[in-house]
């Protein structure tokens, strides 16, 4: 039986991502995908980035802890479970801590602050999704904006055709850089995914993003005017983007 | 009719203009004759002491010559040329000034009036009689021919009125050769009562005025972006004045260039593809643009792609140009004003000072002063590089060096373009040209010769690619024939540099067909470089010819150069390999754009 205690066991652990990770795609997973099961490309991707060890062990783990169960098809999650396991996700997504600067504060205050300068600056309008799953949907200039934290870059495939057929960006900020997020850049080869999503790391003063997606610009604008930093450009995602033809290097450099 | 009758007089076509001439005070008259310009030539025979001739090589070269005489002076002169190639030759000529807005009148001959559609020698008949003007229309503001010698009295002031006012722009007059023969009743008339009683010079309504000031009061990170625009209409006075008293930093397309002092502490450089680190990232995080007389071109901005040079829409810009058609034509403008820059700005200037508006950008300031800091950090060793062949940074470093503070550098196209865009320095405004919009090869090795004849007194310099200086190496003889002591400075790579540095970054290295090397086996790339000497050309055309490969000889060959007071071509041997450093890009689709070599990479 699930017991949302147990929960906190995952934090005790050396590395607790893994677990977050799965517990966040399955979470996706059981909204977006149609047996409600976690895509068997999203678990490779899994395995690829945390190691298969410790995605295996993940899976050992929450499936012990009845917060994911197996069937025929493949993993999800908990039906009972699904909506602690999601605010469960959300206070601790919440209460992330970043430095920036010097100063210490959560990403619950980064985000607000984030739309906060977006209504400053520009003529968007804002709506909540889920405040406390701090998921905004802004629309601008007639585009529409998904803005949200997220604890692992895994699961971006899994929403990005859906994003491209509603013509919405989504903006991903989290702690990725630190979770092999590398390993996701394969998927820029996809227009939908290229055009539509981005991922923003501001833990490491990082960013993967080639959209159109103009009200972005005011993502590195907020995080200079209110921090004085920038966001850079990881070498090995303009490296790879070269490979696929989407920009080239001049050996110069 | 518009003139008065007492004024009335018998004139040959060809009179008419002379006559005209005169009364523009036109010092120069260039071109190069053929059967259909001989009639007009004969029309000057007896004002050569008012009207001097001056036909370089090629018809091409003297429209060149014309094109940046307009630049340095403001005052369009007549270029001749006869029927057919003389034309032909022109065209590129006529649009390299088009392009830029600059300015002369082309006068091409055409067979008789009686011969239209008769296919007689070089008439361009097949599809319409007569029909230069169908082929040059696209490069000019307005094509006239007149088949009669009345309509030239006609034509003349009106060409001259739409060379001179609002943007500037080359103007073209046919003239078939019985008519420059014919006589005919007609008035010169007087230029006072035309361009000079034209005030042309729009402003902005009030409430723009007052829209921009407070634009810019309220933004963080203001910049003012100066194009061509400043200096066709004169106003790098006023833009300093404006700039300092709002204390906003400026920077300028490639065509701005030189607009204020390049050491003024306001001056972040040049935004382009080879731009200046400073003015590229400061462009991409500011929050209100001011662009006086810009095109936004695609070197000028990154082919327009977000994040490598702009940010627009989300920089708001604030577009001021004379000619409606380049507002808001790539860019969505958050206030566009069609209107005289001089004039706008003088608005600007007075409405700030009376209502006492000025800006504070301190943070803004200290970010710039991090950009600079980093793009000096860069570039001071090369400029000091010992390296042989020459590094081209070292090579202008020392040009510059040695040259007199309000020496006037035209560059020529290639890749000898973008090293003087990054690396010449002047605190003489207006003193650097190049040829931006059509980017004709050879305007600068000639149009160095079209700044002599208007600023004898002044150091005339250019520098270009080996490629650009073999179209028109004859303008060294020209420069002999008519005492116009220039330097040329050829950047010698034994390429067309510029093309073949596309070819080996985004061909995957496969030259073909832009190295200058004999051809011995079957394919491309197994001959040995070669171009033929250039200093011993030179010197056969009675200059003087120096060919220098150490950098230590740079500075005492164009110092002696310069001191000899005669024409002199300096082969300078460069490194081929070394490109200029990308500080954002250029992107010809579908090949993906390049990534800046300098300066974090800012794709979005
Ligand atoms: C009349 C003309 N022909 C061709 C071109 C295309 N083009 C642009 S740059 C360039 C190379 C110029 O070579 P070079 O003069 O040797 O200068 P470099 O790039 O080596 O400095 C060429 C061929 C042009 N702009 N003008």
């Amino acid at each position: 039986m699930f017991i949302e205690e147990s929960l906190s066991s995952i934090l005790q652990k050396s590395n607790p991502y893994p677990c977050l990770a799965l517990l966040e795609s399955g979470l996706i997973s059981y909204k977006e995908s149609e047996h409600k099961t976690i895509p068997q490309e999203l678990l490779k991707d899994f395995a690829c980035i945390y190691g298969k060890e410790l995605a295996d062990d993940a899976i050992k783990c929450l499936v012990n802890l009845e917060a994911i169960e197996e069937n025929e098809i493949g993993l999800l999650i908990n039906d009972e479970a699904s909506n602690i396991i999601s605010s469960w996700l959300n206070q601790l997504k919440r209460n992330l801590l970043l430095t920036l600067n010097n100063n210490e504060e959560s990403i619950e205050e980064f985000v607000v602050k984030l739309i906060s300068y977006l209504k400053e600056n520009t003529s968007c309008t804002v709506s909540y999704k889920s405040v406390e799953n701090l998921d905004f949907i802004i629309n601008s200039d007639g585009k529409n904006y998904s803005i949200q934290a997220a604890l692992s870059p895994v699961w971006l495939p899994a929403v990005a055709e859906d994003a491209s057929v509603q013509n919405t960006f989504i903006a991903l900020i989290g702690p990725f850089a630190a979770q092999n997020w590398h390993h996701m850049i394969k998927y820029y080869a996809h227009p939908q995914f290229r055009n539509y999503t981005s991922y923003y790391d501001p833990w490491h003063c990082q960013k993967m993003n080639i959209s159109r997606g103009s009200l972005l610009t005011y993502f590195d604008w907020f995080y200079r005017d209110v921090y004085g930093l920038k966001f850079f450009i990881p070498d090995t995602f303009s490296l790879a983007l070269q490979n696929m033809g989407l920009l080239r290097y001049n050996d110069e450099r | 009719m518009i003139y008065t009758a007492d004024k009335i007089g018998k004139y040959k076509g060809a009179d008419v203009i002379a006559e005209y001439m005169l009364k523009e005070k036109i010092p120069y008259m260039l071109g190069y004759a053929g059967h259909g310009a001989i009639g007009l030539l004969d029309s000057f025979y007896d004002k050569q002491d008012q009207v001097k001739i001056v036909w370089p090589r090629i018809e091409t070269a003297a429209g060149f010559m014309a094109d940046a005489y307009f630049r340095i002076t403001g005052v369009p002169l007549p270029v001749y040329v006869s029927t057919g190639p003389g034309p032909a030759l022109s065209a590129c000529a006529v649009a390299n000034a088009y392009y830029d807005s600059s300015a002369f009148l082309l006068i091409t001959g055409q067979v008789t009036t009686d011969q239209f559609d008769s296919g007689a020698l070089q008439e361009p008949y097949r599809h319409y009689p007569a029909d230069y003007p169908s082929v040059i229309r696209t490069y000019v503001k307005h094509s006239f021919q007149a088949t009669t010698v009345n309509q030239i009295s006609q034509f003349l002031p009106k060409a001259f009125k739409l060379m001179q006012t609002g943007r500037p722009g080359p103007v073209h007059l046919e003239v078939p050769y019985d008519i420059y023969q014919t006589e005919g009743e007609t008035v010169i008339p007087d230029p006072e009562g035309w361009t000079d009683a034209i005030s042309w010079r729009t402003g902005a309504e009030p409430a723009s005025i007052n829209a921009i000031l407070k634009k810019l009061i309220e933004a963080k990170r203001p910049l003012i972006l100066a194009g061509n625009g400043v200096h066709v209409s004169g106003a790098r006075e006023e833009l300093l004045k404006f700039a300092e008293y709002m204390n906003i930093p400026v920077y300028t397309s490639l065509m701005g260039k030189g607009a204020v002092p390049d050491s003024h502490p306001l001056h972040l450089g040049v935004c382009g593809c080879w731009g200046h680190y400073p003015a590229v990232e400061a462009a991409r995080n500011a929050d209100v643009i001011l662009a006086l007389g810009c095109r936004f071109s695609d070197l000028h901005t990154a082919s327009w792609q977000p994040g490598f040079a702009y940010n627009i829409p989300a920089t708001k810009l604030i577009q001021i140009d004379i000619d409606p058609g380049e507002i808001a034509r790539n860019y969505p403008v958050d206030i566009g004003v069609v209107g005289d820059i001089k004039t706008v700005l003088n608005q600007l200037i007075e409405k700030a000072e009376t209502d006492g508006i000025k800006g504070d950008y301190k943070t803004w300031f200290d970010e710039l002063a991090g950009y600079k800091k980093e793009w000096n950090d860069f570039v001071a060793p090369f400029e000091v590089s010992d390296e042989t062949p020459i590094d081209p940074r070292r090579l202008i470093a020392d040009i510059r060096k040695a040259a007199p503070k309000d020496a006037i550098m035209f560059s020529d196209v290639g890749n000898n373009q973008p090293w003087i865009e990054q690396y010449w320095r002047s605190d003489v405004p207006g003193t650097h040209f190049t040829a931006g919009g059509f980017a004709a090869m050879g305007f600068g090795v000639c149009g160095v010769l079209g700044a002599k004849l208007a600023r004898p007194e002044t150091t005339c310099i250019n520098v270009c690619g080996d490629g650009g200086f073999m179209m028109m190496p004859h303008a060294v003889a020209t420069a002999v024939q008519y005492n116009l002591p220039a330097v040329w400075v050829i950047m010698n790579n034994y390429a067309i540099g510029a093309i073949r540095d596309l070819q080996r970054f985004y061909f995957g290295g496969r030259q073909i067909g832009t190295n200058f090397e004999t051809y011995e086996g079957t394919k491309y790339y197994d001959g040995e470089l070669w171009n033929p000497d250039f200093a011993a050309m030179a010197r056969s055309m009675g200059g003087d010819g120096v060919r220098v490969e150490k950098p230590a000889d740079i500075a005492p060959a164009v110092e002696a150069a310069i001191k000899s007071n005669r024409p002199t071509v300096i082969d300078a041997i460069i490194n081929r390999d070394t490109a200029v450093p990308l500080t954002s890009t250029w992107q010809m689709p579908p090949i993906p754009p390049a990534l800046p070599t300098f300066g974090q990479i800012k794709i979005r």
